[in-house]
């Protein structure tokens, strides 16, 4: 449970033909984690030959995903067999078909719009009665065509500049369409006052080679717009019968081929002559013995497995191992880093302390209640996250415990008139929650030294032990020694300032053996470290004033008739509803970070390189 | 109405807070900009990344801290 998973090194070597039922031996056991062979002395193997083909396909299936937009589910069944040479004619056909209605319906959509922006520009021009061919057609003319307020506007300001001018105008809800024709020669002149007037030009870029009326023109173009719109409809209708036939099959064939190229890509890692080939790889030493008896089985005895010989400095691939209920907690150990292989993995620690740490922070019965069952909802809705639900959950949990010690409820502290039963009130007894958060800081933080003090041990010795990480528990107890001398003066200790001097003496001095300057650099950051535990109180007593402020807040609308009852609930139910989200987030990160910054950082070195067995990608 | 004395401590001690808050406000910022930008490039950077943009929250623990030595002080002298 500390350590993480022993591993043991195995190399495997045998006749080329037998390459490939041994590498879907080991496919099936998914056991070995692969070590890639750089090519040396020895080449590395090329693919099997079915790979090729299965890539392909692999990728022209991929591309009909993607064009289809079908959606991505893990496929329950899994394909046992799959003809390539079959499957691949079908696959290429359908991609050329669909890649062509595609492309079909991408030109349909162009002309569709084409044609919608002729429309809407011919129907606020149906009011013309005129050839459209004129408005270019007269160099003599200027035609002002757009959008403008008030015609009437328009018409008087037009006046004042010309008396020769022809103005159409037709009026909709606030505003009018216009169609003014006027001499060149003031072209300018009205440009200006039309912008004044705010006015907007249609754009008739679309329509400038039309001829005959605006009525005829719309006749024209509706029976087109219609006809494109049918036949949009019928690739889509055909698309969605590729979709709907495909969508269960490709899926099934998709998770197929990934296996399959990743079986026949496999030679990629492993050494090659002539005739053999050789693999090396970790496994857990536990299933050691029964995978070589089954490789041995398989191939008919015609296979080599040996010990390999392991190198002081390789890097061992980690594979955590934990109980059942503390496995979540290997959550925290990917976001941060995997413990190599020769420390002590500290989810255990985790698992106690970051729940602990949560509940303390939160502490309140009615949010412990509402977040284990919204956690529990949860880790039905979104089952691909039950693992970060069931610390949350746990966390929960602890959260109710720590609310009855605190004797809260919704930041009430009395129901129906009885008072909770409590141990300590933190709203009140700001003073001793803080005590009891640092001493929880000094627990933790030797906790981590020791560990740290195991790790040590097994890597560089007794005496680099002692004094890198005993150094640090000498120093908090000569600096506890002295505080108590000095300030606190809880307990009599005869001659207080000298023993606890001395301590602090002989801790600077081992730190400086044990991790030279710059032990000496972070002396203080220690005592940073615990007072950081001080954010325990600190944000209890935030969450615990916040929905106190809520409560007396809604308590007087209670009062108050019908509205003021509706206004309390509202007020009681968001305000409650930010306080507990807040209270997750805020509980979350400092518990969390107490944990990364507080206590790893006293023992772990983490950089471990995942287990990855070959066959479970 | 509380007296003159009293709304001093209890500016004394806003004060000790609101100071540290900035001081951690602006040092978080800078990492933590740093830090979610080594993180796109480095996913696996999230931890160390989160450890460095905190570091700096440690100022304002002590401004509570201060802060509630000055109300003690005041209730006790």
């Amino acid at each position: 449970m500390l350590k993480p998973e022993k591993m043991a090194k195995i190399l495997v070597a045998g006749h080329k033909k037998d390459l490939s039922k041994a590498i879907e031996v080991l496919h099936q056991k998914k056991v070995l984690h692969i070590i890639e062979h750089k090519r040396g002395q020895l080449d590395i193997g090329a693919p099997l030959k079915e790979g090729e083909d299965a890539s392909l396909l692999l990728i022209q299936i991929r591309g009909l995903i993607s064009m289809l937009g079908i959606k991505r589910k893990q496929p329950r069944k899994e394909l046992k067999f799959l003809n390539i040479r079959d499957s691949k004619k079908d696959i290429s056909s359908f991609y050329a078909i669909v890649q062509k209605r595609l492309e079909e319906l991408a030109k349909a959509n162009a002309a569709i719009e084409q044609k919608k922006k002729q429309l809407e520009t011919l129907e606020k021009l149906s009011f013309f009665k005129g050839e459209l061919e004129i408005i270019g057609r007269i160099k003599s003319l200027s035609f002002f065509i757009g959008e403008i307020k008030n015609a009437e506007e328009l018409a008087n300001a037009v006046k004042k500049i010309t008396s020769s001018f022809d103005l159409q105008t037709s009026t909709g809800k606030g505003k009018s369409f216009v169609i003014l024709a006027i001499e060149k020669s003031v072209e300018q002149k009205t440009t200006a006052e039309l912008q004044n007037l705010g006015f907007k030009p249609e754009q008739l870029e679309h329509i400038k080679d039309f001829k005959g009326t605006p009525k005829d023109n719309l006749l024209r173009i509706y029976p087109e717009y219609h006809k494109l719109i049918k036949k949009r409809e019928g690739i889509d209708a055909s698309l969605n019968t590729f979709r709907s036939r495909l969508s269960s099959s490709i899926m099934l064939q998709e998770s197929y081929l990934e296996k399959l190229t990743e079986k026949t890509e496999a030679p990629l890692k492993m050494a090659m002559t002539q005739n053999t080939f050789m693999v090396t790889g970790w496994l857990p030493e536990k299933s050691k013995d029964e995978t070589i008896k089954t490789l041995q089985a398989a191939l008919k005895g015609k296979v080599a497995v040996e010990d390999a010989p392991i190198d002081e400095l390789e890097r061992v691939p980690v594979k955590l191992k934990n109980p059942a209920l503390v496995q979540p907690f290997e959550f925290f150990l990917d976001l941060y880093s995997l413990p190599n292989h020769h420390e002590i993995d500290p989810t255990l620690f985790i698992f106690i302390g970051f729940p602990i740490f949560f509940g303390m922070m939160l502490g309140d019965i009615g949010y412990g209640i509402v977040s284990v069952i919204l956690f529990l909802t949860l880790m039905k809705l979104m089952p691909q996250m039950k693992g970060l639900f069931k610390v949350m959950l746990l966390s929960g949990i602890s959260t109710i415990i720590f609310g009855f010690v605190f004797g809260e409820f919704f930041g009430l502290e009395e129901l129906f008139g009885h008072e909770i039963p409590f141990l300590i009130h933190r709203t009140h007894a700001i003073q001793e929650m803080l005590m009891i958060s640092v001493a929880i800081g000094v627990c933790h933080v030797v906790l981590g030294l020791l560990i740290g003090f195991y790790n040590e041990l097994h890597h560089h010795g007794l005496i680099k032990a002692v004094n890198a990480k005993l150094g640090w528990i000498v120093l908090l107890a000569g600096a506890g020694i002295l505080l108590n001398d000095i300030a606190i003066k809880a307990f009599a200790i005869p001659n207080g300032s000298l023993i606890g001097g001395a301590l602090v003496a002989i801790s600077i001095v081992m730190l400086f053996l044990g991790e030279g300057v710059r032990g000496l650099v972070e002396l203080p950051g220690i005592f940073g470290n615990i007072l950081s535990y001080a954010r325990l109180m600190a944000l209890g007593v935030a969450s615990a004033g916040l929905a106190v402020v809520i409560n007396d807040l809604a308590a007087p609308m209670f009062n108050a008739g019908v509205f003021g009852i509706i206004a309390g609930i509202i007020i009681l139910f968001v305000g409650h509803l930010i306080n507990f989200m807040l209270g997750l987030i805020g509980p979350f990160l400092h518990s969390l970070r107490l944990q990364y910054v507080e206590f790893f950082t006293k023992f772990y070195a983490g950089g471990g390189t995942r287990y990855i067995p070959f066959g479970t990608k | 109405m509380v007296d003159v004395g009293t709304g001093m401590v209890a500016l004394g001690a806003g004060a000790a807070i609101v100071g540290t808050a900035i001081a951690s406000a602006i040092a978080e910022k800078s990492i933590g900009a740093a830090a979610v930008g080594a993180m796109a490039e480095k996913e696996e950077l999230f931890g160390k990344g989160l450890i460095l943009t905190v570091i700096p929250e440690t100022l304002v623990i002590f401004g509570m801290v201060v802060a509630i030595l000055i109300l003690n002080l005041a209730a006790g002298g």
